[in-house]
């Protein structure tokens, strides 16, 4: 407890928040972080405070403080950004700033390899919890990139991961965020906005904050085929291999996971669970599944489920997501090999049409959470018929609203209304066709004469003429853009540097100026987008 | 001949061999892993990931295994396709560069030589000045400005043409896609081919026998095409080789501007991937086709001109 005091209130006395060992219990510093921090009304001019910070830590006006390299990813949105950077620390602090970009590899190798200063990051939520954003700066994330790790953050992070009752696990969450803005390893800059470009003729898409659209109701009108821009070729149809947000688009519109996301709200609707039941204890999840079938017209079954879940933690499978899994009872142990024996993940189908999860603690988005592609189910006899080649277009076998027609590499994937989809009668294309354009300029000439029905990545040098259009669909997403500090060594070590930059840059300016479309200024980390979750800020006094 | 043949032969492979020893080299050498994302992966699934790939051999057993490989076509499977081999996207990328590779040769020959055949015609006239200035700017200008400013004249300023993709089948309506990105692969070809027809033209309007030829009363257009047109053309041919081998490759900035799914789309992202085994696929495809072709070019030379043989 004295850990989170300290830095509250002796902070200026300490280099580093990183170097607190003495063990703490929950409830004390939990409440100091709140009178003291979380309560504070922002300072009004956060540039003078910045400076006096800078001052106290021995770089008066920028005095005696060595040239700052800031490291961004070869991208002009990304170098106007850091181009502003550069200005607002030299002009509201007299700092010396160096611009070094890299290309995209190289970039993430110096960022996990912490051959940086000050790094250009974004973080895109998984699911629609705080704690995806808390999660990322845990000491044992490998997304850290920091070198920042506070033991009282660690802990809350895991304590709200046993509590049942909401209100208080967010209370913990928010507590823990707070640690977080109190020392700053990251530098937050705005919440992102969601950005796509769809034809009025696109009927039955709507923006909501995960820019994730379902496309079972989705069509073009007056005609039977909707051409939708993926923005790149997809990496693979086999749900345990695929990573990315192109990827999610393809696999959630050829197979369904137990629950599937509302097209207009993202919550949670019944997919191949009909309905489910929830143990009191939130622990043990029992979902019922409906008659339904995959598109060879073999029934599917709870077995699916339990097969395609212990595939993608098998820890010879390597596979991206599946550390989504790992609130599961079981699947972390077995995934990273601590155990050998699969049947220890507690996933069972009680017959063919109950499915029973046993979850390592409560986890209230845990419906949400089963719409990703790592959930879904798949079909082990087809998997062993065919081997490595079971995603071809002759052998897959889907159960989602959509199958798989044509795989052209580069070309496009081609979709078909799946007739036998137990929803189908709502499904009202004939064929989705996913052009594969990174290109982003020639993708919206494409769509400009009408090849395209939808652009869902739009180009930057293009942007302040695109938002004005009546076609334009920008929303609010969950995702913040932010920079991060290496807090290992240097100036940057000290806390109160990290602040000073953090408060000296005008968000205002970037979000109007620079960024242009509509971001909304951070001065938290986690994005203000849950109604009973309050974000503390960063800019009040220590 | 046949000793000539097997040398160049010969030189050819060992060149492939070079060239696949340090482009695998490379590919090692780069920083940054095939499975580093924004979104870190755990080291025992990169190490899963490593051991499926044999990345984790020796770097001489690598090659190896890869070596072998390529003297079956088969370039292994892909880090950035999961599951897929590297065939499965280069051959159907390689199939399609080729297309619009020979069409663009084609079209650049059907233009330039006529144009630069009718400026010699006209030498020192204003037609000459002309089609010699069109020409210098096709030279001047890269294709990855023509193209984009092709693609805003043609396609979005007069909706004439559209400014991207692969036809979908053979119709008219379809084939129209190609004709932009046809026009920008061959434009500064047109132009080379253009100034070296004027130029050879212009030298043998000058020899003797087209004298003799005149002095036949011969008409001047016979006297152009039959008599002057046959050697005029030697250096375009001699620039033939090299061109449709630049044609071939040179594709990769114009498949990104109109979305053409070829070879060199793979090769881009292969390299921002650190795709080793697509790097390599596209770089033996790319590098045995200029040898092949080269090879041929010296074959031909050989049969036309016995001193090459020789030296």
């Amino acid at each position: 407890m004295r850990a989170v005091w300290s830095f509250l209130f002796l902070a200026p006395l300490l280099a580093s928040c990183g170097s607190k060992t003495e063990p703490t219990s929950a409830a004390k510093p939990v409440k100091a972080v709140l009178s003291t921090f979380l309560k504070q009304e922002p300072i009004p001019d956060r540039i003078a405070y910045a400076r006096q910070l800078l001052a106290e830590a021995g770089y008066p006006g920028g005095k005696g403080l060595p040239k700052l390299e800031v490291l961004y990813n070869t991208d002009e949105g990304h170098k106007k950004i850091a181009a502003a950077i550069q200005q607002m620390w030299n002009k509201n602090l007299g700092v010396d700033v160096e611009l070094r970009n890299s290309e995209w590899k190289v970039y993430l190798d110096d960022l996990s390899k912490l051959r940086y200063q000050v790094g250009r990051r974004g973080w895109i939520g998984d699911y629609r919890d705080p704690y995806t954003f808390i999660e990322l700066m845990k000491s044992d994330s490998g997304n850290n990139n920091t070198g920042w790790s506070d033991p009282d953050f660690d802990r809350l992070a895991l304590e709200s991961g046993a509590e049942a009752d909401p209100a208080r696990r967010y209370e913990i969450l928010r507590q823990a965020e707070a640690i977080l803005l109190c020392d700053l390893p990251v530098l937050p800059l705005y919440y992102y906005v969601s950005q796509a470009a769809w034809t009025d003729k696109v009927k039955g898409v709507y923006q909501n904050i995960m820019d994730y659209h379902p496309l079972n109701e989705a069509y073009v009108e007056g005609s039977d085929t909707i051409v939708i821009n993926n923005g790149t070729e997809i990496q693979a149809l086999d749900p345990a291999l695929a990573r990315g947000v192109p990827e999610h688009r393809v696999l959630n519109a050829v197979y369904e996971g137990l629950t599937r996301s509302d097209p207009r709200t993202y919550d949670p609707l019944p997919g191949v669970a009909e309905t489910w039941d929830i143990s009191k204890d939130g622990k043990t999840y029992t979902f019922h599944l409906r008659e339904c079938a995959w598109s060879d017209g073999k029934k599917v079954t709870a077995h699916d489920f339990v097969f395609a879940w212990r595939r993608i933690l098998n820890p010879a499978f390597p596979s991206d997501y599946a550390h989504m899994l790992h609130v599961v009872k079981g699947a972390e142990p077995y995934n990273s090999k601590k155990t050998s024996d699969p049947l220890t993940v507690a996933v069972e189908a009680k017959d063919d049409r109950t499915f029973v999860v046993e979850l390592e603690h409560p986890v209230p988005y845990f419906p949400e959470l089963v719409t990703h592609y790592a959930f879904h189910p798949l079909r082990k006899d087809v998997l062993e018929k065919h081997g490595d080649a079971w995603t071809r277009t002759e052998n897959i076998v889907t159960n989602g609203p959509f199958k798989v027609k044509e795989w052209r590499p580069n070309e496009h994937v081609l979709l078909e209304k799946n007739d036998g989809y137990w929803g189908s009668a709502k499904t009202k294309t004939r064929y989705v066709k996913f052009l594969p354009i990174d290109n982003r300029l020639t993708a919206w000439n494409l769509y400009l004469t009408g090849k395209c029905d939808w652009v869902t990545t739009l180009p930057v040098e293009k942007m302040e003429e695109i938002i004005k259009r009546p076609d334009y669909h920008g929303a609010t997403y969950l995702g913040i853009y932010y920079w991060s500090f290496n807090c290992t060594n240097g100036p940057l070590k000290d806390r109160r540097v990290r602040k000073a930059l953090t408060l000296a840059l005008d968000r205002d300016i970037i979000v109007k100026r620079i960024a242009l479309q509509g971001q909304v200024p951070a001065y938290g980390f986690v994005p203000p987008m849950f109604d009973a979750y309050k974000s503390p800020r960063f800019d009040v006094k220590d | 001949m046949l000793g000539f043949l097997i040398r160049r032969f010969a030189a050819g492979l060992a060149t492939l061999f070079v060239i696949a020893v340090l482009s695998f080299c490379f590919t090692r050498l780069a920083p940054g892993s095939p499975f580093s994302s924004e979104r870190q992966l755990h080291p025992e699934i990169i190490k899963a990931y490593e051991e499926y790939y044999g990345l984790d051999k020796p770097i001489y057993v690598q090659f190896w295994r890869a070596l072998r490989g390529y003297l079956h076509l088969d370039f292994g499977p892909s880090t950035m396709y999961r599951g897929r081999s590297v065939n499965e996207y280069i051959e159907p990328g390689f199939a399609k560069s080729i297309r619009l590779g020979l069409l663009g040769a084609a079209f650049a020959f059907l233009i330039g030589l006529p144009l630069g055949v009718f400026a010699s015609a006209h030498q020192n006239k204003a037609l000459d000045h002309a089609a010699m200035s069109v020409a210098t700017l096709g030279i001047c200008v890269p294709n990855f400005v023509l193209g984009p400013l092709l693609v805003l004249l043609f396609g979005l300023t007069l909706k004439w043409l559209p400014t991207g993709l692969w036809p979908e089948d053979g119709s008219l309506k379809e084939l129209s896609k190609l004709i932009l990105p046809m026009i920008t692969l061959a434009m500064v070809h047109i132009a080379y081919i253009s100034r070296l027809g004027r130029a050879g033209m212009l030298d043998v309007m000058n020899k003797d026998y087209i004298r003799t030829a005149r002095a036949k009363g011969l008409s001047e257009r016979t006297v152009y095409l039959k008599h002057g047109l046959k050697n005029g053309i030697t250096p375009v041919v001699s620039y033939a080789g090299p061109m449709v081998a630049l044609v071939l490759t040179g594709s990769i900035v114009v498949e990104k501007v109109f979305a053409i799914p070829g070879l060199g789309q793979h090769f881009i992202n292969g390299a921002l991937n650190r795709d080793a085994n697509m790097i390599m696929g596209c770089v033996l495809v790319y590098s045995s086709l200029v040898i092949a072709l080269n090879f041929l070019v010296d074959v031909a030379y050989g049969f036309l001109d016995p001193r090459v043989r020789v030296s």
